[in-house]
């Protein structure tokens, strides 16, 4: 196009000055004169030309706002009175300076920036993203183009920078509404293989193949009689939150969710793992819910640890707000995983009819299975489990889930 | 060197005692690198928090991935000094006496069988297997420098060194050590993985079947590490630099994203530390940037993040960024 | 409503320019085939007519379909444009024969079509896309007036070249002023308003630098140009201005005799202005002697000196830029901005790296000045003068939380020579954290390496 254009002005000065007509030549010499300056831009326009993008924390808690920092450097004396610089973000990034443009991509927005950059200048534009909904947001790639002021001869260039977030959702303190419940009540311990060499239980005779560390000598020199120490078993305090992230009946490939109830759902679970994490118990977080990977379940294993409410929150964030199976399949599973003992928080806001049995059942073989149910289902929820003699409680966040500033347990 | 000598010595003495000279010390720390990098490859800023641990007379904590080499270096480190060496696996069954020692009758009378703990240096792998209970009969143990077993108090051995290391990526079974226990490690050390080179040389290593700590000759006896103890301790410590370390201490405590910061007795190790730093680099006197230095492996295992900020992305690491580029380094134009 | 007239009267004038030159070049091309002195339309009834059809569709009232609304309009700009022809008038009025009157001046209709341009900008947001899309035919629409007018005579050549200079510069002008209006709405702060200046004097420069010494070369008369491009509206506004004319006829023929004239060779045969030929070398010395008067602008019997079209040309620019720039500073305020509190927060830095080019030079060292403070006297009071002398250099001062040694490494790589520095500072680390006494020795090299490291750093902000 540019050769083209070239070749069009010079034939116009050529026809001008032949046919003795100052118009045309006029024009030859101003369409070579646009053509030149496109031309330099075009070509060099885009070198030395640095972008930088710097989102100031990856993590973040719905309602959050996080620095967004935007960075062009023309390393070079040519100005740019023309930039432009397409970032892709995922659907549902929201800047608060900038309304993100849609794009040709599924799935992703563009964050749009254009300036007039002069020569050797750097520019920084901070913006700020506010985390406005829960989930995984990532920036990248980028597609800077040049141009001269007038539009013509854009050069693009594409670049693999990218950078991401996670929102995850909030977590709340845990109260309960009825002073009848213990301040733990909802946790049972889970008593373990091992022997806790706190709780001495006494002494037994000396069997063969007890180590001799385990003989209780002064025992034995007063009886005269080997004997051998006896503990109980530790105990320590497991458990698992089981959302049922299905919010409306019908079957679960069902693509309509209350998003509402989802969200409240997220933050339960979030607030749930939080209370047991800071009562000392391990804690983990298992859900029909696709995660972004391959699995058919996402489960994070109970873990204790002030990380680990971090990873729950992490995998709530990345919880689409529709199952990715039936939620009786994954009781079904955790049957054969989780370990006798466990107490098993299910939340759900829908009537549990579905899996009621399946519940009865991770009860009986040694789990203690309490539900939780929210929203407006919630009170029917619990009432169908009381009645196959499952322990369960009602959550209500008040007024909303944005708001609330605790999850009240009710019974 | 491959043999224990007599340290140099200078005329000054304490109580009698000969103190080595700085110029010994940064010996000492060259002879201690070359000799455990016979076993043990690449981990230099390892070796040095553990040489600062033995020379401020404090305990270390390795934490790391698995495979690294956690117990290698340890090893490697107790026989280069030429000091006593036992080793424990934490694991959930393990008693406090396991650890301590206990009576056992013999020919009618009881007999007292030291635990493992009666060792200059004490290896406790993966502590955080252990129960509560056993992580505070050495935590106690450490703490004392004695045991009290059955209304008896036992010595523990001088030097007495404890290197615990633990797995940071939990499992399933494993017991955190309270914040307050972290408390009683001076220094927390991570190895991290070896360089393509290096992990060749490993490698290599351990091809033609031999044990590598079989080279390792001690470089130091016993008395002569106890004389760079205290010499450690004579290292000066100007009023700036005690006031630039004690403000980074405080200002943990006003970070936004703590919910505890760093105790009063951080500042004590960090003194410590900071002498035993400047001491390896052959120096008699602190500079900030022997407190800059020793500011991470300290305070980093000390410090609690809110779990608000946590959950925000806030993480020891940056915390501590932040506040060693926000603390002035004191340049007074005169000591006074 | 659209329309606003402090953020639109800019961008609608540049609209009015570019399309309605653009139509009025291809109504010279046909006009000018007729058997008649001058076309009835001059440029500038196309201009307004252009100008007029924005302004009429931004004010279409809801209610009233926007078929209707243009074409009203555009029938009557039509029509008017038609009857500006006398003999049509006549043909029509007099004979009552439309037939004929229509074929008397048919060319008058394209100032409908000059409306139906401006119409085209009715959408303020899309003035890019409309502007880049009109410009780009543009150039074909004027090449292809000019070659259907090949060798004709002043009464095109003179207005069509003006009109084409016009209608490239106009069209420049609204694309650049469109995106950097966009610019602005996206949160660049567009160089605080000097971009627009910058470019409109730019783009006037070189479209004048383009069309002025072409329309010389050509022998373009000037008083050919400007009454046939102003017409009716030009005649008035030669009138008004004919004291201004005078004055500078008075300045010009001053200085054509201060110069004796100065003469540019018009091309041989270029150009179809009869009185074009030779007249630049005759106005130096023509108007010398000559009274001045409004005729003095548009020529006595023939064409200006050529210092005074330069000089009106220079004028003409310098007049157009302080307009353009008093618009800008007027219509500033009138842009719709964001809100301040939404605005995103830009900083710009330059940083010009790799050699820099400077035509300072170093003092001589001899006698340097030195500040009026305390002399150190020791290696630690050295230091911390260096490092106070050091304090407003942002890239060599030391950060607070920057230990000495540091420092040193850091300004050593890059301004200051670093073993000096590494040694001054470990006098000071030594002096001060080690409380060990410095030897007099030691402190005297330390005194100079201080000196040493002031001058250095002083060269260096000079620089």
């Amino acid at each position: 196009m540019t050769r083209a254009g070239l070749a069009l002005g010079l034939a116009l000065v050529a026809a001008g000055i032949v046919a003795r007509t100052p118009g045309l030549v006029l024009i030859g010499l101003l369409a070579v004169f646009a053509v030149s300056v496109t031309e330099l831009w075009s070509r060099y326009g885009l070198r030395d030309l640095r972008y930088l993008r710097s989102i100031g924390r990856n993590r973040a808690v719905w309602g959050d706002e996080v620095p967004l920092d935007i960075a062009v450097w023309n390393d070079k004396p040519l100005p740019l009175a023309w930039l432009s610089i397409d970032d892709y973000a995922t659907q549902g990034a929201v800047v608060l300076e900038e309304p993100l443009a849609r794009s040709e991509r599924p799935g992703f927005t563009i964050l749009r920036s254009r300036w007039t950059v002069g020569w050797y200048e750097r520019i920084v534009r901070h913006l700020t993203i506010v985390a406005d909904h829960r989930g995984v947001y990532s920036f990248g790639p980028v597609r800077m183009t040049v141009a001269d002021l007038f539009g013509h001869g854009a050069a693009t260039q594409e670049h693999q920078d990218r950078g991401s977030y996670i929102v995850r959702p909030r977590s709340l303190p845990v109260h309960l509404a009825s002073q009848q419940h213990a301040p733990a009540g909802y946790l049972r311990a889970r008593h373990s293989l091992f022997e806790d060499p706190a709780l001495f239980a006494g002494v037994r005779p000396y069997q063969p193949g007890d180590p001799m560390r385990r003989v209780h000598w002064r025992a034995t020199a007063r009886t005269g009689a080997t004997v051998s120490k006896r503990f109980d078993p530790s105990r320590a305090l497991e458990v698992l939150v089981a959302l049922d992230v299905q919010t409306l009946p019908g079957p679960h490939w069902t693509l309509q969710f209350d998003e509402e109830l989802v969200e409240s759902l997220m933050v339960a679970a979030a607030s749930l793992a939080r209370a047991a994490l800071a009562e000392g118990a391990s804690c983990g977080l298992a859900a029909a819910a696709f995660s972004r990977t391959l699995d058919r379940f996402a489960v994070v294993a109970p873990r204790a640890g002030r990380d680990q409410l971090a990873s729950i929150t992490d995998m709530l964030a990345r919880l689409s707000e529709t199952p990715s199976a039936p939620f009786e399949h994954l009781l079904a599973r955790l049957l054969q995983t989780v370990s006798p003992g466990t107490t098993v928080l299910v939340l759900t806001a829908r009537d549990p009819e579905p899996y009621i049995a399946a519940l009865a059942r991770l009860d009986r073989s040694g789990c203690h299975v309490q539900l939780v149910g929210l929203g407006p289902n919630g009170d029917r929820a619990v009432a169908r489990a009381r009645a196959v003699g499952l322990a369960a409680t009602t959550g209500s966040l008040t007024p909303d889930w944005r708001t609330s500033d605790a999850l009240v347990l009710a019974s | 060197m491959s043999t224990t000598e007599p340290l140099e010595t200078e005329a000054a003495t304490d109580g009698g005692l000969p103190i080595p000279s700085q110029a010994r010390i940064g010996r000492f720390w060259r002879d201690l690198r070359d000799s455990v990098a016979g076993a043990v490859v690449g981990e230099e800023p390892a070796l040095r928090l553990l040489a600062v641990a033995m020379l401020a007379d404090g305990h270390a904590l390795i934490e790391d991935v698995p495979g690294v080499g956690k117990t290698l270096l340890a090893r490697a480190f107790a026989r280069s000094l030429g000091l006593s060496f036992n080793r424990v696996q934490g694991t959930p069954d393990l008693l406090p006496s396991d650890v301590t020692g206990s009576s056992i009758l013999e020919v009618g009378r009881l007999r007292f069988v030291a635990g493992p703990v009666f060792a200059n240096v004490l290896l406790v792998d993966e502590i955080n297997r252990a129960t509560p209970r056993t992580q505070s009969a050495l935590l106690e143990a450490m703490q004392e420098r004695q045991v009290s077993i059955e209304g008896e108090t036992r010595p523990l051995p001088a030097p007495f060194l404890v290197v615990a290391t633990q797995n940071p990526v939990e499992l399933e079974g494993t017991f955190s050590l309270p914040e307050a226990q972290l408390d009683r490690f001076l220094v927390r050390v991570t190895m991290g993985y070896p360089d393509r080179d290096g992990e060749r040389l490993i490698a290599r290593r351990y091809r033609g079947g031999t044990e590598p700590l079989d080279r390792i000759e001690p470089i130091v006896d016993r008395d002569s590490l106890l004389a760079l103890q205290r010499a450690v301790s004579e290292i000066v410590v100007s009023d700036a630099v005690e006031g630039y370390a004690v403000d980074l201490v405080r200002a943990t405590r006003e970070h936004p994203d703590l919910r505890l910061g760093a105790s009063p007795r951080t500042s004590v190790a960090l003194f410590r530390s900071s002498q035993a730093w400047a001491a390896l680099a052959g120096r008699g006197f602190v500079l900030p940037d022997d407190v800059v230095a020793v500011a991470r492996p300290v305070l980093g295992h000390r410090l609690l993040l809110d779990v608000d900020r946590l959950l925000r992305g806030a993480t020891v690491e940056r915390v501590l960024t932040e506040v060693l580029g926000s603390v002035p380094v004191p340049v007074p134009a005169s000591e006074r | 409503m659209r329309w606003s007239w402090r953020a639109d009267l800019l961008p609608v004038a540049l609209d009015g320019l570019f399309e309605g030159s653009l139509v009025g070049v291809a109504y010279l091309a046909i006009a000018s085939g007729s058997a008649r002195p001058s076309a009835p339309l001059s440029l500038v009834e196309f201009c307004f007519a252009a100008a007029a059809g924005v302004v009429w569709a931004r004010l279409r009232p809801r209610e009233v379909p926007r078929v209707l609304w243009i074409a009203a309009f555009t029938l009557l700009a039509g029509v008017l444009g038609w009857l500006a022809d006398p003999a049509a008038r006549a043909a029509l009025t007099v004979h009552a024969d439309l037939p004929g009157a229509i074929s008397v001046h048919p060319a008058g209709w394209l100032l409908g079509v000059s409306v139906i341009r401006g119409v085209v900008h009715e959408e303020a947001a899309d003035e890019i896309e409309t502007s880049t899309r009109a410009f780009a035919y543009a150039f074909p629409v004027l090449a292809a007036s000019w070659l259907l007018r090949l060798g004709s005579g002043g009464s095109f050549v003179g207005p069509a070249l003006v009109g084409s200079a016009v209608c490239v510069g106009a069209g420049l002008l609204a694309i650049g002023y469109a995106r950097l209006r966009e610019l602005e709405l996206l949160g660049s702060d567009s160089r605080g308003g000097h971009t627009w200046p910058m470019l409109a004097t730019g783009v006037v420069v070189v479209v004048a630098a383009l069309a002025i010494p072409t329309a010389l070369l050509t022998g373009t008369s000037a008083r050919d140009v400007a009454s046939t491009v102003g017409g009716p509206v030009g005649g008035v506004t030669g009138a008004l201005f004919a004291p201004l004319g005078n004055l500078l006829a008075s300045l010009a023929s001053a200085l054509g005799q201060l110069l004796s004239g100065i003469h540019l060779p018009s091309l041989p045969g270029l150009g179809g202005s009869g009185n074009g030929s030779g007249s630049a070398g005759e106005g130096g010395g023509g108007n010398a002697s000559g009274a001045p008067g409004a005729s003095a602008v548009a020529g006595s019997g023939g064409s200006p000196p050529l210092v005074l079209v330069v000089l009106l040309a220079l004028v003409g620019l310098v007049v157009v830029a302080a307009v353009l720039a008093a618009l800008v500073r007027r219509f500033a305020a009138a842009r719709p901005a964001k809100p301040a509190a939404t605005r995103p927060r830009e900083e710009r830095h330059r940083e010009i790296r790799g050699p820099r080019l400077t035509f300072h030079l170093a003092l001589p060292a001899i006698h340097p000045h030195v500040a009026s403070r305390r002399r150190p006297a020791s290696a630690a009071e050295a230091y911390v003068a260096l490092l106070d002398e050091l304090a407003d250099r942002g890239d060599l001062a030391r950060q607070p939380a920057e230990t000495p040694r540091s420092h040193a490494d850091r300004a050593g790589s890059s301004a200051l020579p670093r073993v000096p520095l590494g040694l001054l500072a470990a006098d000071y680390q030594l002096a001060i954290y080690g409380r060990t006494e410095i030897s007099e020795r030691e402190t005297a090299r330390a005194l100079g390496r201080w000196r040493h490291l002031r001058l250095v750093a002083r060269r260096q902000l000079r620089q």
